[in-house]
C-alpha cells in the first residue's frame, strides 16, 4: 500500500525511474541536512549550556573571590560594587551575598524581600534558570555565599536567531548542491540504462534483432547490456533459425495439404469399397437364407403330391362324359373319391407350407433391400425406429441364418423367450444378430461334428435389451479381445474383417453397445449386444442382468 | 566557623558610624585593630621574614590606653596560621629589632619618612592615622570618609619595604603616591 507522501510524491508507479530516484535522493539528503542541523543545533546549545554553565561559575567565583576583602572589611558598598561587576553578563538576573547564617549581605538586580532565604541553593540548570552557588573564603575559612542566577533564555533565543539563518541558508546551498549533483550522478548512473531502453525501445518497434546496446562498464547496468544483448544474439539466432523452419514448415503444409486431398480422396475410396463390403456380407448372409428357402420350395415341388392327381384324373378321364356308372358300379371309383378328399387335404397343406416360405423369401428379399438402403446411407442417414419385438428379431436372425446352420451341423440351444418389446432401428439389429450368429457358426467348425452347439439368449430390463450369442469353439486370444472389432481384422482365412466392425458401429449408431468376452483360444466367446428399449434410454456400455438365459 | 563569627561580629563593630569618633577613641581603636588584623590577612611577608606558622608580629607606638584597646582586640587571634602578637615598641627599639606591622598612633611624634629610614628596607607594614600618612612615605594610613573608615595605600613604600599586598585590599584602598 503506497503511502500518501510516496504518492504525493511519485504520484504513481508510471513517474520515471530518473523521477523517482532524483526525488529519492533528494530527500534523503534533505531529510539528513535537516537533522544534522538539528543534531548540531542540539549539540550546540548543549555546548552553549555547558558553556554557559562555565562561563557563570567562573565570574561567580572571580566575583566572589574580589567580595573576600569587602566582606572582610565590612565593606558593604565595597562588597555592592563587586557584585555589580555582574552586569558584564546580561543573562545574569540576580545575585546574592550571604552571610554563614544566611542573611543577605549585598544584592544584585533583585530587592532583598525577592532574594529571601527562600531562594533556592542548589546548583545547576531548573529549565532555563542557571544558580551559581560559590563560597567566600579566606584563607580556608568561609566568609559568605555567593549566589548568581542566571536566565539562559536569552543565550538560546540568540543562538536560535542566529542558527536559523544559517541553517536556511546552509540547506538552501546544500539542496542546491544535491540538486546539482543528483542530476549529474543520475545522468551518469542511469545513462547506461537510458541507452539500454532505446535499444529495447528500438527492438521492440522494428522486431530487428541486429541491434546492440552500447557497452555500458561492469556494473549491473553493464551486466544487464551485456545479457541484453547477449539475448539479442540468441534471439537473432533463434529468429533466422525461426524463418528457415517457417520457410519449411510452409512447404510442408502444402505438402501436407496435397496429401490431405489424396487422403480424402483415398478415404472415400475405401469407405465406398467398405460400404460395398458391408453389403455383400450382409446380403451374402440373407441370400443364404433365400438359397435355403428356395431349395425348400423346389424340394416340395419334386415331392409334391400334385402328381398322384393327374394319376387319379388319368383314372376318371375315360368317364368324363358319363361318370354315373364310373362311381356306382367301378370299384375304382369310391377309391379315386377318397384319393381325391385325401390329395385336397395334402395339397393344401402344401399350400400352407408354400405361402410361409415365400413369404418367408419376400423377407428376406426385404431384408436384402433394406441391407442395401441401410448401407447405402451409412454414414448420414438414421434408421427407421420401430415399436418390436426382440424375440421376433432374435428369430429372424436364426432363420437368416438357417442354412448355414444345417449345412455346419450346428445346433441352436435356446430357452422359450418371452416377447422383448422395444423400439429401435430393426435393420440394424438384424444385421448385427446375423453376423453373430454366422461368426459362432463359424467359430465351431473345429468341434467335432454333432457337438456343436450355439446358445443364444435374450433379456430385457427397464432399460435395455440384451442379446448373447455365445459359442464353445476356438475363443479369442487376450491380444486380439481389442481389436477384434477394427476394419478388417478376422481370424478366418476366408473372413474379410468387417462383421463385427460394422456390427459396433451399428450398436453405437442405435444408442447400444457391442461387446466381446472369451477366457482364450479353445474356450469359446460370447458376445452381447445391448440395445436400449428407446434410442434416449441407454448410453452405450451400459450392461442388463440377464432375464432368460439357455441352461 | 566561631572565628568567623568573630571577625563578622567585628566587621559589624567596625561599620558603627563614626561621627562621634572623638567621643569613644576606645571603640576607635578597637576598630582600627580589626583593620590591623585584615591587614595581616591581605599582605604577604617574605617567608624567610614570616616562616608558616610564626607570631605575627604588631608593634604598637601609641600610648598605653591605646594599646591596651589594640592588644584586647587582637588577643588569642591568628591571621592566615599566624598567631598575632601585639608589642609596644618604642622608636629607639626600633631601629634594633622591627615587628612585622607597626601601628604609629597620632600621638607619636615621628614622620613618616623618619620612620622608613629608621626601619631601612626591612619589611615592616607601617600603618598610621595622621592626614597624609601613606602619601608621607607610609605604606597604610587611615581616613574618615563621610562616617566610615577607610584607609589609603602607598604601593610604592610597600614594595619598598618587600611586601606583597592582595589586590582585594588594594581594590578596597585609595591610592596614593609619595609626595
Amino acid at each position: 500500500m503506497t503511502r500518501p507522501v510516496d504518492r504525493f510524491l511519485f504520484r504513481s508507479k508510471d513517474a520515471s525511474l530518473r523521477r523517482k530516484l532524483i526525488l529519492s535522493v533528494e530527500l534523503n539528503c534533505f531529510a539528513g541536512i535537516v537533522i544534522a542541523s538539528a543534531a548540531l543545533f542540539a549539540h550546540q546549545v548543549y555546548s552553549l549550556r555547558g558553556q554557559f554553565a562555565a562561563e557563570m561559575t567562573a565570574l561567580a567565583r572571580m566575583v566572589a573571590t574580589y567580595a573576600v576583602a569587602p566582606v572582610s572589611f565590612g565593606d558593604s558598598k565595597g562588597t555592592t560594587e563587586v557584585l555589580g561587576g555582574l552586569q558584564v553578563r546580561p543573562e545574569i538576573t540576580a545575585a546574592v551575598l550571604r552571610n554563614p547564617e544566611g542573611k543577605a549581605l549585598a544584592l544584585y538586580g533583585a530587592s532583598a524581600s525577592e532574594m529571601s532565604a527562600a531562594a533556592p541553593m542548589e546548583p545547576g540548570f531548573r529549565q532555563w534558570d542557571f544558580t551559581v552557588v560559590q563560597p567566600l573564603e579566606l584563607h580556608g575559612e568561609k566568609l559568605a555565599t555567593l549566589q548568581v542566577f542566571a536566565s539562559f533564555r536569552p543565550v538560546f533565543f540568540d543562538a536560535l536567531k542566529n542558527f536559523v539563518p544559517a541553517m536556511a541558508l546552509a540547506l538552501v546551498v546544500s539542496f542546491a548542491g544535491v540538486a546539482f549533483l543528483t542530476r549529474i550522478s543520475a545522468k551518469v548512473l542511469l545513462g547506461g540504462l537510458d541507452r539500454l531502453g532505446a535499444s529495447v525501445a528500438r527492438v521492440a518497434s522494428t522486431a530487428d534483432y541486429s541491434v546492440r546496446a552500447p557497452e555500458a562498464g561492469r556494473d549491473e547496468v553493464g551486466s544487464l547490456t551485456a545479457a541484453f544483448n547477449h539475448m539479442l544474439g540468441e534471439l537473432q539466432a533463434a529468429d533466422a533459425s525461426l524463418r528457415s523452419t517457417n520457410a519449411s514448415l510452409a512447404g510442408e503444409i502444402l505438402e501436407r495439404k496435397r496429401l490431405e486431398k489424396a487422403l480424402v480422396a483415398s478415404s472415400r475410396r475405401a469407405g465406398m469399397a467398405e460400404v460395398a463390403t458391408g453389403v455383400l456380407h450382409n446380403v451374402g448372409n440373407v441370400l443364404n437364407s433365400l438359397n435355403v428357402s428356395v431349395h425348400l420350395v423346389r424340394d416340395r415341388l419334386e415331392s409334391s403330391e400334385l402328381k398322384n392327381l393327374q394319376k387319379a384324373v388319368d383314372l376318371m378321364r375315360p368317364h368324363i362324359d358319363n361318370p354315373g356308372p364310373f362311381f356306382a358300379n367301378d370299384p375304382k371309383g369310391p377309391l379315386v373319391l377318397k384319393f381325391v378328399a385325401e390329395l385336397s387335404v395334402q395339397l393344401e397343406n402344401e399350400r400352407v407350407a408354400f405361402l410361409e416360405e415365400v413369404q418367408a423369401l419376400a423377407r428376406s428379399v426385404e431384408h436384402i433391400k433394406e441391407v442395401v438402403s441401410t448401407q447405402q446411407n451409412y454414414a448420414h442417414t438414421a434408421g427407421v425406429i420401430e415399436n418390436l419385438d426382440g424375440r421376433e428379431l432374435l428369430e429372424d436372425a436364426i432363420r437368416i441364418n438357417q442354412v448355414s446352420l444345417e449345412r455346419h451341423g450346428v445346433t441352436i440351444e435356446a430357452a422359450p423367450l418371452q416377447p422383448l418389446p422395444l423400439s429401435t432401428d430393426r435393420h440394424q439389429v438384424l444385421q448385427i444378430l446375423v453376423n453373430l450368429i454366422s461368426n459362432g457358426i463359424h467359430a465351431l467348425d473345429s468341434e467335432p461334428a454333432g457337438h456343436r452347439r450355439l446358445r443364444i439368449s435374450a433379456a430385457r430390463n427397464t432399460e435395455s435389451v440384451r442379446f448373447d450369442v455365445e459359442d464353445h469353439g476356438v475363443g479369442i486370444a487376450a491380444d486380439n479381445l481389442t481389436r477384434i472389432f477394427q476394419p478388417g481384422f478376422t481370424t478366418r482365412r476366408d473372413g474379410h474383417g468387417f462383421g463385427l466392425h460394422s456390427g459396433a458401429i451399428a450398436a453405437r449408431t442405435i444408442g447400444g453397445s457391442l461387446q466381446a468376452h472369451s477366457e482364450g483360444l479353445g474356450r469359446g466367446a460370447r458376445f452381447t449386444l445391448i440395445v436400449p428399449l428407446s434410442p434416449t434410454r441407454l448410453t452405450r456400455n451400459q450392461a442388463c442382468q440377464p432375464t432368460a438365459s439357455l441352461p | 566557623m566561631a572565628f568567623a563569627r568573630k571577625i563578622l561580629l567585628g566587621i559589624l563593630l567596625l561599620f558603627i558610624p563614626m561621627a562621634a569618633q572623638a567621643a569613644d577613641s576606645s571603640l576607635e581603636y578597637r576598630v582600627k585593630a580589626g583593620f590591623l588584623f585584615h591587614f595581616a590577612m591581605f599582605v604577604e611577608w617574605p617567608a624567610t621574614i614570616l616562616p608558616p606558622g610564626a607570631p605575627l608580629r604588631i608593634g604598637l607606638l601609641a600610648p598605653p590606653e591605646v594599646c591596651s584597646d589594640i592588644e584586647q582586640s587582637l588577643a588569642g587571634k591568628s591571621a592566615a596560621g599566624h598567631p598575632l602578637v601585639t608589642e609596644r615598641v618604642t622608636t629607639e627599639a626600633l631601629a634594633k629589632d622591627a615587628p612585622h606591622i607597626l601601628f604609629v598612633q597620632r600621638s607619636a611624634d615621628i614622620s613618616p619618612s623618619a620612620l622608613a629610614q629608621i626601619l631601612g628596607d626591612r619589611p615592616v607594614l607601617v600603618v598610621g592615622e595622621t592626614s597624609g600618612f601613606a602619601s608621607s612615605g607610609g605604606a597604610i594610613g587611615f581616613v574618615i570618609r563621610g562616617d566610615t573608615l577607610r584607609f589609603q595605600v602607598n604601593l610604592a613604600a610597600a614594595s619598598h619595604a618587600n611586601l606583597q599586598l592582595s589586590g582585594q585590599l588594594a581594590s578596597l584602598a585609595e591610592i596614593v603616591k609619595a609626595r
